[in-house]
């Protein structure tokens, strides 16, 4: 199990084209996925649960990986958050 | 402005979904599972529909559609659902699907708030499917002015483009995707008109007046000529423009100026064509780049040049070297992470920084190319006399090394500074004599004189007041160039206000570039002074 904090830099936050793009990022790993954020716990595979979150430019949130390639999903969503989500 | 008949729409958001019990939970999964891929192929449909008249930036909402309906969340919970209840998959869909819609109508966050529509729409489409309703769509079969209480993108899309005449809605804001889309096609709209659909009824007659920003009702012959004379006169006027803008435009006393395109696609060269463009004023070759995944190659750099420049193959065109960074970002380049990206490492500064990969391959293309068409070359963000000579001796380097390869480049185009940055606009004696053309970009010199990011919303609205001040330095400017007999012109937003365009006659100015469809108007405008 791997858990890490991240900051969300775009300009609006998770809405739907960020939240695509990680969503699709997360379902390509066998691991389980969670994001955490206000105390809420979501499957970070699933666009509209990231929506519902309502995570703001600059929000930090808690990501959860288990699984046998959590190490690859670890980078890949790292760098992909890192990067702004340029995809 | 637009005048028609209107058609009313029903609002389609109200639908039933009874709970029913089934002895087999496993036909309704498979109902559900199978629906999902219609729902994927319809909101292909739609997007190939709107893709004619949509940028391909706009027609990335449609993405997030196909993510909400393929959404494991979703699917899995609607699933347990039907599984557990032993219930109908409408239903079962129904209440996922409302959980989530009501979650994000929660948020206080308008753009998410908007996205909630997005899911009702998927969601009463997946419904539709699984009903097996026939998809009662509402097309149009004359022109017509639709209106609604409000309209998602899915029965936007369906409408037959052809007699679409404007849209009006009672409610519906500015970020929800319905208003982006109407935008983007062009046709008149008006947003929020309260109680609009209900005061309307199907085939009454309406005008549309986006200049006062209202709806005319209830009309009488009287107010129907007068708006169909209206109508019919804008209408004229933009084709005697269209038709008047072929060709040089000259005051009254004789004096004319270059009126010219600024274009970043193809898709704008064909609009400078049409709308008379004396050549293209300003190339911004960065966008012609934009979408890709590597650096473009020097035959790259050829053919996309060749393409737009062949529509106006006699014109003389300014090709713009590279202005990444800043704004304009791409993924084959690093993030920066610049504090102050329109100050940073961007446009020569970033072309000298990967040299051999950016700014090499469009050097050699621009002097091949030169053999072939009347271009100059504009060089961005020149600060200084150290970088004008680097910028210079690179072209002359690059000429030297074609040479040896056999290209036989005897003359070099004309090379021009973009006058943007203060150092330059404010210092036209250093520079005059080592340039052979100089174009004010006077979006940036707004930004840079009024310590005012342009991208920024909260101080944007400082730029206007620049105004003044580059109507100055470019009257001081030009007198210099004038005295050496160099070229000077703008290119950005101030070119294309009238307001200032007598001053930019007695300037004696070479050339304004603008919007493509800009042109019109203001060479229509330039006959009319003395």
């Amino acid at each position: 199990m791997i858990k890490t904090s991240l900051i969300i830099k775009d300009k609006i936050g998770f809405h739907a084209r960020t939240a695509a793009i990680f969503a699709k990022a997360a379902s390509d790993f066998k691991s389980e996925i969670f994001v955490e954020f206000n105390g809420k716990r979501i499957n970070a595979k699933s666009t509209l649960s990231l929506m519902t979150l309502g995570v703001k430019s600059e929000d930090k949130i808690e990501l959860f990986i288990n699984g046998i390639d959590q190490n690859s999903a670890y980078q890949t969503l790292v760098d992909l958050v890192e990067s702004n989500f340029k995809n | 402005m637009a005048i028609g008949k209107a058609i009313v729409f029903e609002n389609r958001d109200k639908y039933k979904t009874p709970i029913k019990t089934t002895a087999n939970a496993n036909e309704e999964i498979n109902n559900f599972t199978n629906a999902l891929p219609v729902a994927i192929e319809k909101i292909e449909i739609l997007k190939r529909n709107l893709a004619i008249n949509l940028p391909k930036d706009e027609l990335e909402i449609f993405e997030s559609y196909s993510a909400m309906v393929n959404d494991p969340e979703v699917i899995e919970k609607t699933i347990s659902l039907i599984d557990n209840y032993n219930c109908n998959a409408d239903f079962a869909y129904y209440e996922i699907s409302k959980e989530f819609i009501e979650t994000l109508e929660q948020i206080d966050d308008p753009y998410l708030k908007q996205r909630a529509e997005d899911l009702k729409m998927i969601s009463k489409m997946i419904i539709e499917i699984l009903q097996g309703n026939k998809y009662n769509s509402q097309d149009l079969s004359s022109p017509s002015i639709v209106v609604a209480e409000k309209i998602n993108t899915a029965q936007l899309a369906e409408l037959n483009q052809e007699y679409l005449l404007g849209l009006i809605t009672s409610k519906g804001g500015i970020t929800d995707h319905t208003s982006i889309i109407v935008k983007a096609l062009g046709i008149p709209y008006l947003l929020e008109v309260k109680e609009a659909h209900q005061k309307i009824k199907t085939n009454d007659l309406l005008v549309i007046d986006s200049k006062n920003n209202c709806v005319h009702h209830n009309l009488n012959k009287k107010d129907i000529g007068r708006f169909n004379g209206q109508i019919n006169l804008d209408q004229k006027i933009m084709k005697k423009f269209m038709r008047d803008a072929q060709g040089e435009a000259f005051t009254k006393s004789g004096k004319t100026i270059n009126v010219l395109a600024n274009v970043g696609s193809l898709e704008d060269a064909v609009q400078a064509l049409k709308f008379g463009a004396d050549g293209i004023g300003l190339l911004r070759t960065e966008l012609c780049f934009l979408k890709r995944s590597s650096f473009p190659s020097e035959k790259t750099h050829i053919d996309t040049y060749t393409k737009i420049l062949d529509k106006l193959p006699e014109k003389t065109h300014t090709l713009r070297l590279l202005d990444f960074g800043s704004d304009k970002k791409v993924s084959y380049l690093p993030d920066l992470k610049e504090d102050n990206p329109a100050l940073g490492n961007r446009a020569l500064r970033l072309g000298f920084y990967y040299y051999k990969k950016l700014l090499k391959p469009q050097i050699r293309a621009f002097l091949k190319l030169s053999k072939l068409y009347k271009i100059k070359i504009l060089c961005p963000m020149i600060a200084n006399n150290q970088d004008l000579d680097q910028i210079l001796n690179a072209i002359k380097l690059e000429q030297k090394e074609l040479n040896h390869l056999g290209e036989e480049i005897k003359i070099l185009p004309p090379i021009g500074i973009m006058v943007e940055i203060p150092n330059v606009a404010v210092n036209p004696e250093n520079f005059i004599s080592k340039a052979d053309f100089f174009s004010f970009g006077t979006n940036d010199l707004a930004q840079f004189l009024m310590a005012a990011d342009r991208t920024n919303e909260d101080v944007s609205r400082y730029l206007a007041s620049a105004d003044h001040s580059i109507i100055h330095l470019i009257k001081n400017f030009a007198k210099h160039a004038k005295k050496h007999k160099k070229e000077i012109s703008i290119c950005g937003e101030l070119a294309s206000n009238k307001k200032y365009l007598a001053q930019f006659l007695e300037m004696n100015l070479d050339g304004i570039s603008m919007s493509p469809s800009l042109i019109p108007e203001i060479k229509a405008e330039i006959k009319l002074l003395d």
